[in-house]
């Protein structure tokens, strides 16, 4: 109850110009580029953007589970109930994982153990964060499976993950991702692997879970519809940097960068007509081994002029709490 | 003459599971059930439907790439089944497909010229100058340089591969091209570039196209009429106006109602449809669809309801919204006689 008084305004993750990079053979990889965002006391955070845009490496950041040899967060901080994560010990960052911060992703299959029962595993996790005996643990995950909605718990905790439709076992992932109730839950892409009737059963149960727990949700997806679903307020991400960030209404009602823009246009839309020709992005997303000189999005982008090919923009608010990093946003936002 | 360009009857395909002993009974899934539909010259016919729904092996029957338990494919009024040898490649130049991964579906080894002449030089000896004419006339279609003709799929990212996907499948100038989810690995912005590719292919060159897809979005953006399936059986094949306007099959319903939509001010009222698909290898008995039914009824538990055609053109298969001795008021008989109705009344709405 206490969490209404102070949702939308306590700020849960502070992330500041963090930078991550990935090592090739002979070459480093530019993935995140400086990203600054925050979460929200129980707010659902959108994060969106295409293959290779960074939203999933952001995720990854935060929680540094990226590929020990090859990537590394080279700046930034990411600063979560009063500390930065990223100066913590390894054993510290194991308190806050799976505890304050839970993390689903959009495989379940492969983050489940094969070899263990689904409940075995929800238990074990209750029992790693809390001081629960076996069997109140047991119990627990019961209790969680049914707060995710599977039918019949009772028999579904003795349930290996390969007797679980992928519906279910995504439902019994948050329901993991839930047993020690999170202040933070990342979830990547949890839906796309889902039929669509699935998804919205998932999509329904995550809103519904979130508005009873008070869980804040960092939500990353590539499906704007998605977004409209189930966010409050959305980032989008070009080339590992934050183009534009705004509450989501204001996202749709008036997109301020020209690739969100474009975006938008390319999903297919009933009120636009069928059979006619998508606007579409000329052009394919700059490889970010070499250094971008300018706006990323330049080399694609209908508005660019002189000033986007030697200029980085910086994201800056257009009107108040709607940001977008483009020279000619104002302009962009009217068209 | 000019009868429908493909025509399926009746098309059945049961995978065993395991060989049977002595006269042990095999259980089977039932991947496509007694599928019919047509598709005329110049057409997009889509299937939807979830995973496990059947539009897969739909595709893979239409090819001859299995082979069907029961039922026939006609194309041109021609029996494929029967085909031999020499007859069944000359029948694969007037169809083409178009798959779902543009990364496992070319050769890594060839290079782009290779890979999209080659169905050509199946069939005839191309020059070294006829072969480059051709691969450049190809890549110019599907809005690629010429220039890419010596890449590798390895130097090309998803879009330009799926594009070397559709010039292999061009190269034949087919009238059928099968695409089976071909745009669902490719993000929006390249599906859209891919989207348009279909479109102008089809304008310019009056290719048909059978589309495969999960997305509703997508479909009702290309297609000219849309065969909805449910666990191996179309439950509903409409016009696509009419289909997403006005959804018959409350699968169809659910299934329209599950998509989201990227509007943030719109209220979602309507529950999602509860449940899972159930397995095909033992369906439930009567209309599949009845365990998460909201409107099944005793009789839906017992009989499969057959595809009755409404008034508009479209087929549904309810015993709830579409009762057999309905709109038409006439009982209809299994079999051509049903069919040739359905075709008529089809070919009357569009």
């Amino acid at each position: 109850m206490q969490m209404h008084k102070t949702l939308g305004d306590e700020v849960l993750l502070d992330v500041r110009d963090l930078e991550t990079h990935f090592y090739g053979d002979e070459s480093v990889t530019r993935a995140l580029g400086g990203i600054s965002f925050q979460v929200k006391r129980g707010e659902t955070l959108g994060v969106v953007g295409e293959s290779g845009c960074g939203k999933s490496v952001t995720a990854l950041s935060i929680l540094r589970l990226l590929p020990k040899l090859t990537a590394k967060t080279v700046g930034g901080e990411v600063r979560f109930g009063g500390r930065d994560l990223l100066k913590l010990s390894e054993r510290e960052m194991r308190g806050i994982r799976g505890n304050r911060i839970a993390m689903i992703f959009q495989e379940p299959m492969t983050s489940l153990n094969p070899v263990y029962t689904v409940g075995h595993q929800i238990a074990e996790a209750v029992q790693i964060h809390t001081k629960a005996t076996k069997s109140e643990a047991m119990a627990k995950a019961q209790e969680l499976l049914r707060l995710v909605r599977i039918a019949d718990p009772e028999r579904r905790v003795k349930n290996y993950p390969h007797e679980m439709s992928g519906g279910m076992r995504q439902r019994a992932m948050i329901a993991m991702a839930l047993a020690c109730s999170p202040e933070l839950l990342i979830a990547d892409e949890p839906t796309t692997a889902l039929d669509v009737t699935i998804q919205a059963q998932i999509l329904r149960l995550v809103v519904e879970l979130k508005e009873r727990t008070g869980t804040a949700v960092m939500f990353i997806t590539h499906d704007l519809g998605v977004v409209a679903e189930t966010c409050q307020r959305v980032i989008v991400m070009y080339a590992g940097r934050i183009v534009e960030q705004a509450s989501v209404v204001d996202l749709f009602a008036r997109p301020s960068h020209p690739y969100t823009q474009g975006l938008m246009r390319s999903v297919p839309d009933r009120r636009r007509g069928r059979q006619r020709r998508l606007p579409e992005i000329p052009g394919i997303v700059p490889s970010l081994r070499e250094p971008i000189v300018g706006c990323s999005f330049a080399p694609r982008c209908p508005f660019a002029i002189d000033i986007c090919r030697e200029k980085t923009p910086i994201l800056r608010d257009v009107l108040p709490g709607h940001g977008a990093a483009c020279w000619r946003a104002e302009e962009v936002m009217g068209a | 003459m000019s009868g429908p360009l493909l025509k399926v009857e009746n098309l059945t395909k049961h995978y065993p599971l395991g060989t049977g002993f002595l006269n042990k009974t095999i259980p089977v899934v039932r991947a496509v059930e007694d599928v019919s539909f047509s598709v005329e010259a110049g057409e997009t016919l889509c299937i939807v439907g979830e995973s496990g729904c059947g539009k897969s092996t739909v595709a893979r029957l239409l090819m001859r790439l299995v082979e069907p338990t029961a039922g026939r494919v006609l194309i041109d009024g021609t029996d494929i089944a029967g085909l031999k040898k020499d007859a069944l490649r000359a029948w694969r130049r007037r169809m083409q497909m178009v798959f779902q991964d543009p990364y496992s579906s070319l050769n890594p080894r060839l290079t782009a010229e290779k890979i999209i002449t080659e169905p050509v030089e199946n069939f005839e000896r191309l020059s070294r100058k006829q072969r480059k004419a051709l691969a450049a006339e190809l890549l110019r279609k599907v809005g690629m340089s010429p220039e890419m003709m010596d890449r590798l799929p390895s130097e090309l990212s998803g879009g330009q591969r799926q594009r070397l996907g559709i010039a292999r499948a061009l190269a034949l100038q087919p009238s059928l091209i099968i695409a089976d989810e071909a745009v669902s690995a490719l993000d929006v912005s390249v599906q859209a570039q891919i989207l348009n590719l279909l479109l102008d292919l089809q304008q310019q060159m009056g290719i048909a196209f059978v589309f495969i897809s999960h997305d509703l979005g997508v479909v009702e953006h290309i297609g000219h009429r849309v065969a909805v399936m449910y666990l191996g059986r179309i439950v509903e094949l409409a016009p696509c106006e009419a289909l997403f306007a006005k959804p018959v099959h409350p699968y169809t319903e659910a299934l329209i109602a599950a998509a989201p939509i990227p509007d943030p001010t719109r209220v979602r009222l309507e529950a999602p449809v509860e449940g899972e698909v159930p397995s095909p290898i033992n369906p439930p008995k009567g209309c599949a669809f009845h365990p998460r039914c909201p409107l099944a009824v005793e009789r839906c538990r017992i009989d499969v309801p057959p595809l009755v055609p409404m008034a508009d053109g479209r087929v549904v298969a309810c015993h709830v919204r579409a009762p057999a001795t309905g709109i038409l008021g006439q009982p209809f008989v299994a079999g051509s006689a049903r069919l040739a109705s359905v075709a008529e009344s089809q070919r009357s709405v569009l």
